[in-house]
């Protein structure tokens, strides 16, 4: 049965994006088919990871979102763009649309939330997908609520800050008000003066919620800038370990 | 003396203001067992009466009292029979509200300069 995973935030600039994408590609080497829909609308970003330029944009979310192609018409398999050549493992991004216009229609206009829902559910059968990873807008709007709501489970990344604190505290309770069946906590970009086991006790106490990885900040990763996906340029780094061992606890 | 699952989700529902489709932002004002069955139905569609009667926990011959508010509630509609001869209750889903005026606004504002 497929999965459906929803990566979220309450706040921006927590790494969102690139966990979603260093997740399906470890799922994609680990030989699964993997969709990811970048549900941002208002802010997509996550294409430029996956080395899809705009021009190069068929389709989007947007143009399924308006009648004007089939969901899985907006699906690009981005594989071979970061580097997954071989293996029966496929990564499909349904990226959203980073024309300043449509961003302005789509938020003046508003969608259909149940048309985002169906177009999940089509997805994962047309693309025989074995998971489905969202990767939604920060804060708390409607197509967030559906993402968490139909979701199999939940990541919530958050940095070890206060504001992060308080705003993971509203995530959770929705969560939990949602019944995810799985939800778990990432804490990015932990400075390395942090001792790390005592950011993951004091995060669960917090929460009630398990953490799956403490990622410290990565130089390496900063330099990166986001040309390409780190665990595939990188799979030996002590960060791609921890992202394996998350891709891990979300596929048993 | 505890109410019973029909007795609360009759009350929940009698006291909801109609709308036009489920959010899921309403899922949150709304108390289990009716918010557990309409988030099974955002990603189901639909639900046959019996699914529904054992969702909500009532008794099967509730069931059909319960749909019927759940239509008057705007949450649900009513569609014939399923492909095995049972009566179905589909979702409905609410069009997203569009952002605040000011976004809109601030958006305008941006494609009339640019």
């Amino acid at each position: 049965m497929s999965k459906i995973i929803s990566i979220h935030s309450f706040r921006g600039g927590t790494g969102k994006s690139n966990t979603s994408a260093n997740l399906a590609c470890l799922m994609a080497l680990e030989g699964k088919r993997v969709g990811v829909v970048d549900t941002d609308i208002q802010s997509p970003g996550i294409h430029v990871l996956f080395g899809l330029e705009p021009e190069a944009m068929r389709h989007s979310l947007n143009d399924y979102l308006w009648g004007l192609c089939d969901i899985e018409e907006a699906a690009h398999d981005v594989s071979s763009h970061v580097g997954i050549t071989s293996g029966p493992g496929r990564v499909f991004l349904i990226p959203s649309s980073i024309k300043a216009g449509e961003i302005a229609r789509i938020i003046r206009e508003g969608y259909d939330v149940g048309l985002l829902n169906d177009g999940f559910q089509r997805l994962i059968e047309e693309l025989e997908l074995d998971v489905l990873i969202i990767d939604t807008h920060p804060g708390v709007g409607e197509e967030t609520l559906l993402s968490i709501a139909i979701s199999d489970a939940l990541i919530i990344v958050m940095r070890p800050d206060q504001q992060d604190y308080q705003g993971t505290g509203v995530t959770v309770e929705i969560g939990r008000k949602l019944n995810v069946p799985q939800m778990v906590l990432l804490v990015n970009k932990t400075p390395e003066a942090f001792d790390f086991s005592e950011v993951k006790a004091r995060v669960e106490s917090t929460f009630g919620a398990p953490v799956v990885a403490v990622v410290p900040h990565s130089d390496e990763m900063m330099v990166l800038a986001s040309q390409g996906v780190f665990v595939v340029k990188n799979p030996n780094h002590h960060i791609a370990g921890l992202y394996r061992g998350v891709a891990r606890a979300l596929l048993e | 003396v505890v109410a019973s699952n029909f007795e609360q989700v009759r009350a929940e529902l009698e006291a909801a203001v109609p709308v036009r489709g489920v959010s899921p932002s309403l899922l949150l004002e709304l108390n289990d067992p009716l918010r557990k069955t309409l988030k099974s139905l955002l990603r189901s569609g639909s639900m046959t009466l019996a699914e529904l009667a054992t969702s909500l926990g009532i008794d099967g011959e509730e069931t059909l009292a319960v749909a019927d508010l759940m239509v008057r509630a705007g949450f649900v509609r009513h569609e014939a029979i399923d492909a095995d001869g049972s009566p179905v209750v589909r979702i409905v889903h609410a069009k997203q509200a569009t952002r605040p005026d000011s976004a809109a606004a601030y958006w305008s504002q941006i494609l009339n300069e640019g």
